[in-house]
């Protein structure tokens, strides 16, 4: 079997993994809690302090940043839909109820604006592709989409030899379903928890559970049996 | 327990039942399992080799998704983020009235929420004070009306009694060495009292303080003077930088209510002053400033105008801020803001007991720098203008239009804000309307054109002529602008002791009959074309093509020639900030020295013109551009807004460029039913006013 192998992929995967983990998530671990550096860095913002409200952005911005590339699927906007996602932040900083940790509401803010920029991208895209005919649907491109990363599965060494495993999963990432998307960025990129994930899409946490294991089997069936375990 | 494999057939558990097992696995490896599940998964997995190995495929699909590489925010996104906010804060499209006579720590939501509360002042046209560093020192002109001044003192008795100890020569050593402690003012405003009260035909100009000037007192200098009295030669008193300046400065704000041009109105932009000579050690006001000293126009409620006060740093901000903080809420008429602000009751201002002042207070600033005397004057200057007893005299005319009740509804301190905004709650407002249906107005904008578009010298002299023999007659149209207009407007060609570009007035396109509709206050699509025809319209294009903001007189290498921002609001009426600060620093072809040039040259020649008139800020900014035009260099687009173009390097004074240091005002008009009665009843006609040309001879 093909080993389907780059460095944090697989080897020394248990460890890279927690390590990776413990990066992406300063914030609170347990669910339900609220992050007391946070609360007083609202209460600062909502008392008009700019300074405090720059802290929270410089420290959320990085992972702000990075969820919005991988849920809108486009690099490029991702920082314009940060700085959208901080900005209404800001302007319903009032109403924002202190019972759920301010990242929480802070993810949620983005995810949605992500979610809701990749549909619009999506209509610009399926326009500008097919021009006067417009009648090609979205799945009609995520076929060819998947044909792409079949074909391109198809020659592993070619992959290995182009390191393109990343984008593999990326575009695998990208032809999951929004909410299964979500999922899989807040859980396995971001690292929050299933709790904190269900806060921030507002969603039981059994849905939160059952989606991101049909998101992996999706992106496990798609990544092919390659995917070496590690 | 049994367990079945779907692809063999092998059978023990159903479907379901091995979708639930593998879905507790998927959780399972995120830790996410209660201890029985837990237990139940691994029973599964220690008896069934498919389950550990698709435990481990999920495990590598996880662990590949982990392994993608991470975005960072870019190193802008702050910046941008605030620039977005102060935008967003600007631009919002004004609300239902809020009167907020309270505090002074705005929320942030509300922060950006205030711009859509607040509307529009009745008496602040335009009016930016750039305070730059020592080289950039400027003047502001205030035309305001201190009605009070007889019964407040005009500074505090402990620096009034310094500067009166110290010989002018020594003051402006101690300017010149940098040493503030002395030529500085104090950053605080002065308690009530100490100083002696002043008789009414004593009053300093817009309540400014009086610095004592070589030869005379600095109260009864006309602009200009002060460098007489130190050279004997009009227009020489820049040259000596920076005492010079400083004593200029200081007359500049002596003197802003000086009628030199004798047309009975504050001469606002008369004090337009040239360097002499262009060594590097020579110095400059290099920015001059336009007040929209016009008359009335009819306001509607519920628009916005703003001043904008640019400071050199978050530092000089601060100072200027918590002076006009202290100012405000110690000043009369403001009892609301002072109890639900937390500030002692201030004794009301009378004459002086010395037991009232705060020696704290007038302590000289620890962080004074080089030229915080005039900063800090000049701020003091805004203060008492926006105080002066509860009547908003900063922009308040000669024509006595504009008085109102004035409230401090917030004030923003932060200092990490590229821009503090100050809510000031007013009453009834013109001039700033007027200044827009002034650039608006094709007429008056194709005649400036055509004006700038003419050899400066012939203008001058044809003007000059005019006055004597009646309008003159048709211009010559050319493409080329006079090469060194900044210089020669200042000539004396008639010989009469008075420099040629004052004469200018005359000269001005006589304005439309009839006072401009409501509808030209406002851009339309079409006016995008043409509204100010030829260059003008460059520059109008890329405002629209930049979201309503614009620089628009850079040069190729992005220095700035002066003199104005333009920004379109989303009323589509346009905001012209001609006191905008160039956005650059100084480059050797483009030495503060010629920057001072270009702008004082262009207030020369057209601010001086529209002296009196309600143009002129018009005229600065045209001024601007003519000398722009006049050095060869081609105007092109910075786009900032509010100085975070990346492009613009800081500022000596402060971290940020210097035009982001920004304290913005805005006015909310009241209701006519909470009006106080003298405001309305004092207006001027506006086109009455606006058709009469000022006189030219002083």
């Amino acid at each position: 079997m093909m080993q389907f192998c780059k460095p944090g992929f697989a080897g020394n995967s248990r460890t890279a993994r927690a390590s990776n983990m413990a990066k992406q998530t300063p914030v609170s671990a347990q669910p339900g809690t609220i992050n007391v550096e946070d609360a007083l860095l609202v209460e600062q913002v909502r008392a008009g302090d700019m300074s405090a409200f720059s802290r929270l952005v410089a420290r959320y911005q990085d992972r702000i940043v990075n969820t919005c590339w991988r849920v809108s699927g486009n690099h490029d906007d991702a920082q314009d839909l940060a700085q959208e996602a901080f900005l209404r932040a800001l302007e319903r900083i009032d109403s924002f109820e202190q019972r759920a940790g301010f990242y929480t509401w802070l993810f949620r803010i983005a995810v949605n604006l992500a979610l809701s920029h990749r549909r619009k991208a999506a209509q610009v895209v399926k326009l500008s592709l097919h021009g006067s005919d417009g009648g090609m649907r979205t799945e009609h491109q995520a076929a060819r989409l998947v044909g792409r990363v079949t074909r391109e599965a198809d020659d592993p060494s070619a992959k290995v030899a182009s390191r393109e495993a990343g984008r593999l999963v990326a575009e695998a990432i990208e032809q999951l379903d929004d909410e299964s998307r979500a999922v899989v960025v807040l859980r396995d990129i971001e690292g929050f928890d299933y709790q904190q994930i269900a806060e921030m899409l507002d969603l039981p946490m059994g849905t939160v559970k059952s989606r991101l294991y049909r998101a992996r089997m999706e992106l496990r069936g798609r990544l092919g049996p390659e995917l070496s375990p590690g | 327990m049994r367990w079945c494999r779907r692809r063999s057939g092998q059978c023990g558990m159903n479907a379901e039942r091995r979708e639930y097992l593998e879905m507790q696995l998927s959780a399972y490896l995120d830790g996410e399992l209660t201890p029985q599940e837990q237990a139940e998964v691994e029973a599964w997995l220690a008896a069934d080799p498919e389950a550990r190995r698709l435990l481990a495929q999920l495990r590598a699909t996880v662990e590949a998704v982990q392994s993608l590489p991470r975005a960072r925010a870019s190193e802008e996104l702050l910046g941008n983020l605030r620039t977005r906010l102060e935008r967003k804060a600007l631009l919002d499209a004004p609300g239902p009235a809020e009167v907020v006579t309270r505090t002074p720590t705005p929320s942030w939501g509300k922060w950006v929420a205030a711009a859509a509360v607040i509307a529009l002042t009745v008496t602040a046209g335009y009016f930016t004070w750039t305070l730059r560093s020592e080289q950039q020192v400027g003047g502001t002109q205030l035309a305001s009306r201190d009605r009070k001044e007889a019964a407040e003192p005009e500074f505090s008795a402990a620096t009034e009694r310094t500067k009166q100890d110290i010989a002018p020569e020594e003051l402006f050593k101690h300017r010149e060495a940098g040493d503030t402690t002395l030529a500085a003012g104090p950053a605080v405003s002065p308690p009530a009292s100490a100083s002696p009260a002043r008789k009414p035909s004593e009053r300093a100009p817009g309540g400014a303080p009086a610095l004592p000037a070589p030869g005379k007192p600095l109260a009864s200098l006309n602009e200009g003077e002060s460098v007489r009295a130190e050279q004997g030669k009009k227009g020489d008193s820049l040259a000596e930088a920076p005492a010079a300046r400083g004593a200029v400065a200081d007359a500049l704000i002596g003197g802003a209510e000086k009628d030199v041009l004798g047309d009975k109105k504050p001469d606002m932009l008369s004090f337009a002053g040239r360097p002499e000579g262009r060594s590097a050690e020579s110095g400059g006001i290099q920015q001059q400033y336009a007040t929209a000293l016009v008359p009335g126009a009819d306001l509607a409620e519920g628009r916005t105008r703003v001043l904008t006060f640019s400071f050199a740093d978050a530092s000089s901000r601060s100072k200027a801020i918590e002076s006009l903080q202290r100012e405000l809420l110690q000043g009369e008429g403001n009892e609301e803001a002072k109890s639900s602000a937390g500030v002692p009751h201030a004794p009301r201002r009378s004459v002086a007991a010395p037991q009232e002042t705060h020696p704290a207070e007038m302590a000289p600033q620890p962080s004074a720098q080089a030229g915080d005397s005039v900063r800090h004057r000049r701020q003091e200057l805004g203060v008492r203008s926006l105080r002066d007893g509860g009547t908003n005299g900063v922009v308040a005319d000669d024509w006595g239009a504009a008085p109102g009740a004035v409230k401090v509804a917030s004030i923003d301190t932060n200092p990490d804000s590229a821009v503090n905004v100050l809510k000031v709650v007013t009453v009834n407002g013109a001039s700033a309307d007027r200044l827009m249906a002034v650039l608006n107005n094709r007429d008056w904008s194709a005649g400036r054109h055509r004006y700038l578009a003419e050899d400066a010298e012939a203008v001058q002299l044809r003007d000059h002529k005019a006055k004597e023999d009646g309008p003159g007659p048709d211009r010559r149209p050319t493409t080329t602008v006079f090469d060194d207009a900044a210089d020669r407007v200042w000539d004396d060609d008639d010989g009469d002791g008075v420099s040629d570009w004052m004469k200018l007035p005359t000269a001005l396109p006589k304005p439309p009959a009839t006072q401009p509709s409501r509808k030209s206050l406002y851009l339309s699509d079409a006016d995008t074309i043409s509204p100010l025809d030829g260059k003008m319209t460059w520059d109008l294009a890329r405002i629209f093509e930049n979201g309503g903001r614009d620089d628009v007189m850079t040069d190729e290498e992005g220095v700035a020639n002066q003199v104005y921002d333009m920004a379109l609001r989303p009323d589509r009426s346009i905001v012209l900030d001609t006191g905008a600060e160039p956005h650059a620093t100084t480059s050797p072809a483009d030495s503060p020295q010629d920057e001072a040039s270009y702008g004082t040259g262009g207030m020369g020649m057209m601010g001086g013109a529209v002296a009196g008139t309600g143009l002129e800020g018009m005229g600065a900014g045209y001024g601007g551009y003519a000398a722009a035009q006049s050095k060869g260099s081609t105007p092109r687009y910075a786009g900032s807004w509010f100085g975070q173009s990346s492009s613009q390097p800081a500022s000596a004074g402060g971290s940020r460029p210097a035009d982001s240091n920004l304290l913005v005002v805005y006015f909310e008009v009241l209701s006519p039913d909470t009006q106080p009665t003298a405001a309305s009843s004092t207006s001027a006609p506006a086109s009455a006013d606006l058709t009469s040309q000022p006189a030219a001879n002083p």
